[in-house]
């Protein structure tokens, strides 16, 4: 009896012992994503292999939501216990609200003692967006812009060259439509496509140093007229040169109107140059948007930002997340990512005519060759006013409600925003 | 005589079911009221008392009363269609003139029931769409091509949109109900109303009506009590859009809460929520003679 049971006391012992073992080696992170869909789902999954094969002691569980409901899932698991590792994340406003509450751990500490290969793999200038109250909280992973793309067939049937101004481009309208195409296509069924347009017409319009006071939580107040003036020129561009019914048109409709050959313009991120590759039957090409000759605001620079991942505060594992997220921005994920997702990687030297596309390294160079880059108005923004805005311009678009009254309503929000990031 | 084990053995099989209960929904349920007197989000470390701020902000707030509204459009109109015009179709499919084709019509009628709800969204958002969609191919088909709409992409028909798709997917289901109902009347009324020369609509109000008194009233409340939660057909088609204009509590509430990140507020419009399905509920529990007839 005595001998039977110290033979099992001394498996359960080697047992307990022997798992204790294997979990003090294995370190399971979870990675949380937003692309669900092909062909980056699988692209992430291979190189996360990879950094597996790489790191025998690392198993990474990955988890992907799409897109529109990323956000509302991130910051609820973000709160509970079952935060992941690992996560995407935008710039901007969206970031700044996870490390402004703690959610997202510094990475100062590991980039002290990595500052070589920091400078030698990333764009500083795509790190700068991931920044917040002085430390960095991210690394980008690729770096996305939003171009005026022109159907190149079109333009040359109609006799014209590309717009350089706004009203290049108004004055354009009439020759399309008589030519039975829509001069620019346009839709207004998701905030985030509108917060697009908002976002360069205010930066075309507006003074940046009116900007750069309003899109702070602190200090927002919208009064300056020239967001009302932003506000109707959109109007007057969809009025006079967009499709019928840009409510109830989402953008995935929009961009397959111009794929299709329906369309003269359309206002696209350089990230979806893979869906012209694959499916445009034209010759297109794409340019900053247009200045706006009596606008106050800043001309040359693009809107877009960078686009990368961040640990969370409650890992138990920084180093090794942080190992992970250096994998999944540089080196053979960097080389493979844009010719792969189409993705610009925000690497130094990633994006070459060996690892991209003709389209994608002259989309690389032109957001080099911008004078700067502004944030997506919805990630730099405080949520409650883009919400405000973008419903406010959906109402306006449909002529129910004035720029004036929209401008009213963000005014209200802001006001509220400001309350309570002062209070 | 009971033994001790016997006169408790009940508890054994109620207390896992009120445990569940208990943890599930009152649980949920009381945490909910207090939470609306905090200002928090989900990712905050705590929480700020903000007594019956949310409460006042909530009253001045123009997307919960255009939210409001839309759930009262929503009640009336399922109300018209789910409950009056369900009642009638029962009674003529219970009719003896429709007796040879009655089967199929009921199924007709309740396939859209089996449907789910995002697919049946998901199918109606192509009918919808402006341009490619069924509904305009129609209008513009038949030489109407001026009433063409953006239906869900317009503040004046979105919310009516998606009220239809609700009506076209219910009413067979409350069809049904009512059919069931309607079987179990004594046949002889009407052979007794008809000896006294009583018409089909006669029948329909002196007969069928009155002994329908009761489903009558339980669809509605359910009905009632459904359109104040009504959820996955506004947030598939139109999430709330444009602006507010096809906005219900439902979807506000989840906006305030996952998209604003205002878990205190959100939990606000939870507790309205509540209040107006309580409401209904205590009517119900007012008018209601359920289960007297057997006695």
């Amino acid at each position: 009896m005595f001998k039977r049971t110290t033979i099992s006391n001394a498996i359960l012992v080697m047992a307990v012992t022997g798992s204790s073992i294997a979990n003090a080696e294995t370190i399971e992170l979870d990675l949380f994503h937003r692309w669900p869909n092909e062909p980056i789902r699988s692209f992430i999954e291979a190189r996360v292999e990879a950094f597996e094969r790489q790191n025998p002691n690392i198993e990474v569980n990955i988890d992907q939501v799409l897109n529109d409901s990323y956000k509302d899932k991130l910051r609820v698991i973000l709160g509970s216990s079952n935060a992941p590792d690992v996560f995407f994340s935008w710039s901007g406003e969206f970031g700044d609200n996870l490390a402004r509450n703690g959610n997202v751990l510094s990475l100062e500490s590991f980039i002290d003692s990595d500052r070589n290969w920091l400078e030698d793999n990333i764009l500083l200038s795509q790190v700068e967006p991931f920044r917040y109250d002085g430390e960095v909280y991210g690394l980008p992973w690729q770096m996305n812009g939003k171009a005026l793309f022109y159907n190149v067939d079109l333009y040359e049937q109609a006799g014209l060259a590309p717009p350089q101004t706004f009203d290049d481009l108004l004055a354009s309208c009439e020759t399309f439509k008589d030519m039975g195409a829509i001069p620019v296509v346009f839709s207004s069924k998701e905030h985030w496509a509108i917060s697009h347009w908002v976002g360069t017409f205010n930066e075309r319009i507006v003074e940046p140093s009116v900007i750069e006071s309003d899109y702070q939580r602190s200090s927002g107040r919208f009064t300056d007229p020239a967001y009302v003036t932003a506000l109707e020129e959109l109007k007057r561009m969809v009025d006079s040169c967009s499709n019928q019914f840009t409510n109830a048109t989402d953008h995935s409709t929009e961009r397959s109107m111009f794929i299709a050959g329906r369309a003269a313009m359309n206002y696209l991120e350089y990230g979806e140059i893979r869906y012209l590759e694959e499916d445009a039957g034209f010759d297109w090409a794409s340019t900053n948007f247009p200045v706006f000759e009596n606008g106050d605001g800043q001309q040359r620079t693009m809107q877009g930002a960078p686009e990368g991942y961040m640990v969370s505060a409650k890992t138990q594992h920084p180093e090794a997340s942080y190992r992970l997220i250096k994998f999944l921005v540089a080196g053979e994920t960097a080389e493979q990512l844009t010719a792969t997702t189409g993705f610009i990687s925000s690497a130094v030297g990633a994006v070459t005519d060996e690892t991209a596309s003709s389209s994608q390294v002259a989309a690389a160079e032109q957001i080099a060759d911008a004078d700067g880059m502004y944030l997506w108005l919805d990630n730099a923004l405080d949520i409650r006013i883009v919400n405000a805005y973008m419903n406010g311009v959906q109402l306006m678009l449909e002529g129910s409600k004035t720029a004036e009254q929209v401008m009213r309503d963000v005014q209200r929000v802001a006001a509220e925003v400001r309350q309570d990031a002062t209070s | 005589m009971m033994t001790r084990s016997n006169r408790y053995s009940p508890l054994i099989f109620v207390v896992p079911a009120a445990a569940l209960t208990v943890v599930f929904v009152y649980y949920p349920l009381i945490l909910n009221f207090v939470y609306s007197f905090y200002e928090f989000s989900a990712i905050s470390p705590g929480k700020v008392y903000v007594g019956w701020e949310n409460f006042k902000e909530l009253i001045q707030d123009e997307a919960v009363r255009i939210s409001l509204i839309n759930n009262l459009k929503y009640a009336a109109i399922s109300v018209f269609f789910q409950v009056i015009c369900s009642f009638i179709i029962a009674a003529i499919l219970e009719d003896r003139f429709f007796r040879k084709i009655a089967p199929l019509l009921r199924v007709l009628y309740f396939v859209p029931v089996l449907l789910s709800v995002t697919i049946v969204a998901f199918v109606f958002q192509f009918f919808y769409d402006p341009i490619t969609g069924l509904f305009n191919q129609i209008l513009a088909g038949i030489g109407l091509e001026h009433l063409r709409q953006p239906w869900l992409g317009s503040s004046d028909t979105a919310i009516y949109a998606v009220i239809a798709i609700s009506q076209w997917q219910s009413m067979g289901y409350t069809a049904l109900l009512f059919i069931v109902s309607i079987q179990t009347i004594s046949k002889d009324l009407y052979e007794a109303s008809s000896l006294d020369g009583a018409s089909k609509i006669q029948q329909f109000i002196h007969v069928t009506l009155p002994q329908s008194k009761e489903i009558l009233l339980v669809v509605f409340i359910v009905t009632v009590a459904q359109s104040f939660t009504v959820f996955g057909e506004p947030y598939i088609l139109t999430g709330g859009g444009p602006g507010y204009s096809s906005s219900v509590l439902a979807t506000y509430l989840y906006e305030s809460a996952f998209n604003q990140d205002r878990m205190g507020y959100a939990s606000a419009i939870a507790v309205v929520v509540f209040a107006m399905t309580m409401t209904v509920l205590a009517v119900q529990l007012r008018m209601s003679k359920t289960g007297r007839q057997s006695r």
